[in-house]
């Protein structure tokens, strides 16, 4: 995960596997705070603080994308 | 601070040069309204799913198609297909527009005439004629359509028992060209059965021979098919001619033109490769007119094309009842319209469009109908954006065959409105409810009494 | 008025791995061209590997472009939104499913100031592989018979006039022999699966394969011709080496081509030769095919050719060409960058 290399217009390359992803805004924010370390609900709150969204909504779609990254062997 | 507008996080996997259908690129437009009724009020007042028609693209899809053979051949006649759409308002919109009616059981020959259509401007196709349906259409002066030896007998029959002369055509199948061949309608041309059918009814002088009729398939995308059927009905038209000096008076080419739905497994659009109108009117009249008729007695060109007619005004609104991941990762979206309403998702990559605009984040989604039922897919595959659920979808293009072969399976039947030339919505058919569908149920008496015991384990 | 503005021209067909396009190897004759010296070619590519786009000293510029079953209004706006950067003279395409669009957008990529050269609808869907019997019988030529088909229940009871072998082929690609009913359900699925319906069984006729790449002028004449043997094929039916023979009868028979069906643009047309000198076309690919740089090395600059025509200018037709002449394919290991996969994933330019 640390490794990830987090480009500013949403390339994600894996430098260990040499798979590339692409992500957008609230992906990219999501992996880089996951990369810092911190825990999913200063992450959601941190959306919630950034973004129009309510908490609901927000913790599912984190959820949906960390099961995402389990898929791709990101996390 | 404002806050900004919030997108669901995403992530995919780049594929590195992998061939796929998809390219770079691709956007799903949101449809928002129809003739300009939003989608959102429509089925805030209607309900969801919802069956909407566009009166005013029926009536322009007509006028095209209408144009496009009328200024290629002098003498065109379109009968409305009642199977394609038998919705009573619908063919009454056709029957102002000047179509007459085509139908293929005793049902739709009896909505016919209750839609005010007078019995010799119905022409009645099909294998199953009951003996009953000859004698009223031989009554009525319907044009009946003879697709078997045994339909010929029977109405010959019929004739020592009536006073009106049936007016028949015969239905003939023939090599186009095209793969598969139907065979199994009518009268075979190249083995010479059609002519043997043709002699029968000269011979008996019973009934009037008024027309010949060809039907080669269904959504036949290229236009020269019908160009071979039609210089093949014309060449028997003008032998029936020399042999008993009997002129026929139309040549029906049938139906089978292509809409702008693309087929499930083709490679390019349907909205780029259908033929249009023009194109097709272009090969049957050009074959029309190089058959040497004489110019003062043209035979009248019949046509009885439904599905290229109709597709277009019909849409399919519905909503979003869940999103889920399956277990290989692909995004599934699960919706209210089910394959028992879109019959046609069977042969059609249905396009499919959210109701409002959405970030374009599209994503491999298959979307998948309500039903508890493997086969209840809408599309596979498709490019589409993150909808949440409750949010609304409009699918296109589904005028044709799905408000005729829908089942009424697991759930009731929605409404079905029509938008009016003035933008106003009426109900042409109402929401079935059970009270209807149990309506027509009987339960007998020794089920009557239905007692559940109130303890438990009993 | 300033300078002459330089030349614009877009290149499909990037794809240069073991099912190769044709683009770099166009791209090759007309940088190879005395007359073109200053021109920009600009790659337009649908895959984010197609090696074309990485070869810098060749292509100026790359875009991903979408596939054109994404349907012609979709590929034509982004046509349209790189012209709006390149000002386009010409496109040449190269890639059968989308010259299609090409030819049904012909007239409006002209009043937006992009030439294309292409044949007319009709006979470019005459010569179809799924209508090629058809068309050898309408303009004399010796075909196979060849029939669509869309249902694989039809391989058990083949159509009359068929036995095996047969070929199958896809409706644009692929092409395989099969000799029972296993193998021919086998590859059915194999091609539609890719390239969707309907698939293409053709009589299968015995001789030599040999095949041309040709040019036309739209009017009827043939401005280049040259014949090839394929000395080695890859299992995917690719030509990896072949060579320019001398065959009168083949260059004869383009020629008739042109005469009858006044096609415009290049072609490649495979030919089985019987023993006893018949000429069955088996396929006409409606574009160049990837091994035509064997003819500019021969002495026939076809894209150059090409080039001028779609430019409008008029083109001498060349005869002469170096019989023996030999392509021998190889591959290459070009260095590239993570940074501009990323450039071309993300922007979709490079």
């Amino acid at each position: 995960m640390r490794d990830l290399a987090i480009s500013k217009n949403g390339f994600v390359f894996n430098p260990s596997t040499g798979e590339s992803f692409r992500t957008n805004e609230v992906g990219r924010l999501i992996l880089e705070m996951l990369q810092e370390g911190r825990p999913n609900e200063e992450i959601v709150e941190r959306i919630l603080e950034e973004y129009d969204v309510s908490k609901e909504e927000a913790e599912r779609d984190l959820l949906d994308f960390l099961n995402m990254l389990k898929f791709y062997n990101l996390l | 601070m404002m806050k900004k507008p919030y997108i669901k996080p995403s992530i995919s996997k780049i594929v590195e040069g992998m061939p796929s259908k998809f390219g770079f690129r691709e956007m799903v437009d949101p449809i928002t309204e129809i003739d300009g009724i939003p989608v959102e009020e429509l089925i805030k007042k209607y309900g969801s799913p919802l069956f909407v028609i566009s009166e005013r693209t029926i009536r322009e899809v007509y006028r095209q198609a209408y144009m496009a053979f009328s200024t290629r051949y002098p003498k065109v006649q379109f009968a409305w297909s009642y199977k394609t759409n038998y919705l009573d308002a619908v063919c009454r919109v056709y029957h102002q527009e000047g179509a007459w009616a085509e139908v293929v059981s005793g049902f739709e020959y009896d909505k016919a005439l209750r839609n005010g259509v007078p019995g010799d401007k119905i022409i009645f196709n099909g294998p199953d004629k009951t003996r009953e349906d000859l004698a009223k259409a031989i009554k009525n002066r319907s044009l009946i359509h003879i697709d078997h030896f045994d339909e010929l007998y029977t109405i010959l029959s019929l004739t020592s028992e009536l006073e009106e002369r049936p007016q028949v055509a015969i239905r003939i199948n023939m090599d186009t060209g095209i793969y598969p061949q139907w065979d199994r309608f009518g009268f075979n041309y190249e083995n010479g059965e059609a002519w043997t059918a043709i002699t029968r009814i000269m011979m008996s002088d019973k009934m009037d021979l008024v027309g010949l009729h060809t039907h080669i398939g269904t959504y036949i995308m290229s236009p020269k098919p019908y160009g071979v059927a039609a210089s093949k009905l014309a060449r028997l038209a003008k032998q029936v001619e020399e042999k008993w000096g009997h002129r026929i008076g139309y040549i029906d080419i049938g139906g089978g033109f292509a809409s702008k739905n693309t087929l499930r497994g083709a490679y390019l659009s349907g909205k780029d490769t259908t033929p249009s109108f023009e194109q097709y009117a272009d090969a049957i009249s050009q074959a029309l007119i190089e058959a040497g008729f004489d110019s003062y007695n043209l035979p009248v060109l019949f046509l009885e094309t439904g599905r290229a007619l109709i597709d277009d005004a019909g849409y399919l609104l519905g909503t979003v009842i869940a999103n889920k991941r399956l277990a290989d990762g692909k995004r599934a979206m699960i919706i209210d319209i089910g394959v028992n309403l879109l019959f046609t998702a069977f042969w059609y990559e249905h396009e499919l469009h959210p109701a409002k605009p959405v970030p374009q984040y599209l994503e491999d989604t298959t979307v998948y109908g309500p039903l508890c039922m493997n086969i209840d897919v809408i599309r596979t595959n498709v490019k589409f954006p993150m909808l949440e659920p409750g949010d609304h979808v409009v699918i296109k293009r589904v005028g044709a065959y799905n408000m005729t072969q829908w089942l009424q399976f697991i759930n009731l039947r929605p409404y079905v409105v029509m938008i009016d030339m003035k933008g106003e919505v009426h109900v042409i058919r109402e929401r079935e409810t059970l009270e209807y569908l149990t309506s027509v149920e009987k339960v007998p008496e020794h089920l009557q009494d239905i007692e559940f015991s109130d303890k438990e384990g009993n | 008025m300033g300078d002459k503005k330089q030349l614009v021209v877009g290149i499909t067909g990037l794809n240069n791995h073991d099912n190769p396009g044709p683009g770099v190897p166009i791209i090759r004759g007309i940088r190879e061209s005395e007359r073109f010296r200053d021109v920009r070619i600009v790659g337009l590519a649908y895959e984010n590997l197609e090696p074309g786009i990485y070869m810098r000293d060749l292509v100026d510029k790359a875009y991903l472009v979408p596939y054109p079953s994404s349907g012609s209004d979709v590929y034509i706006s982004r046509i349209l939104e790189i012209h709006a950067k390149e000002n386009f003279d010409v496109i040449i395409p190269n890639f059968d499913a989308e010259l299609y669009i090409f030819i049904a957008n012909k007239d409006f990529l002209k009043q937006q100031g992009i030439s294309v050269f292409v044949p007319e609808l009709d006979v470019f869907e005459e010569r179809h592989k799924a209508n090629l019997y058809e068309f050898g019988q309408k303009y004399g030529f010796l075909v196979p018979k060849t029939k669509a088909i869309t249902d694989v229940k039809d391989l058990a009871f083949l159509p009359e006039g068929f036995s095996y072998p047969i070929w199958i082929k896809g409706k644009y690609y692929e092409a395989y022999p099969a000799y029972d009913y296993h193998q021919a359900v086998h590859y059915f699925n194999k091609i539609a699966a890719k390239w969707g319906l309907p698939i293409i069984i053709q009589e299968y006729v015995k001789g030599t394969e040999v095949n041309a790449v040709a040019l036309g002028d739209g009017k009827g004449n043939m401005v280049a011709c040259v014949p090839m043997r394929k000395q080695y094929i890859t299992d995917k039916g690719k030509a990896w080496a072949g060579i320019a023979i001398k065959d009168d009868n083949l260059v004869k028979l383009a020629e008739d081509f042109f005469r009858k069906t006044k096609w415009a643009g290049g072609i490649e047309l495979e030919v089985i030769k019987t023993n006893d000198e018949r000429y069955y076309i088996i396929e006409i690919n409606p574009r160049l095919p990837a091994w035509v740089y064997l003819a500019v090395g021969a002495g026939q600059n076809i894209p150059e050719a090409l080039l001028r025509l779609a430019l409008g200018e008029d083109v001498e037709p060349m005869r002469d060409f170096k019989v023996g002449t030999m392509f021998i394919r190889y591959s290459y290991d070009l260095i590239g960058h993570i940074s501009d996969f990323e450039k071309i994933n993300i922007y979709g330019e490079l």
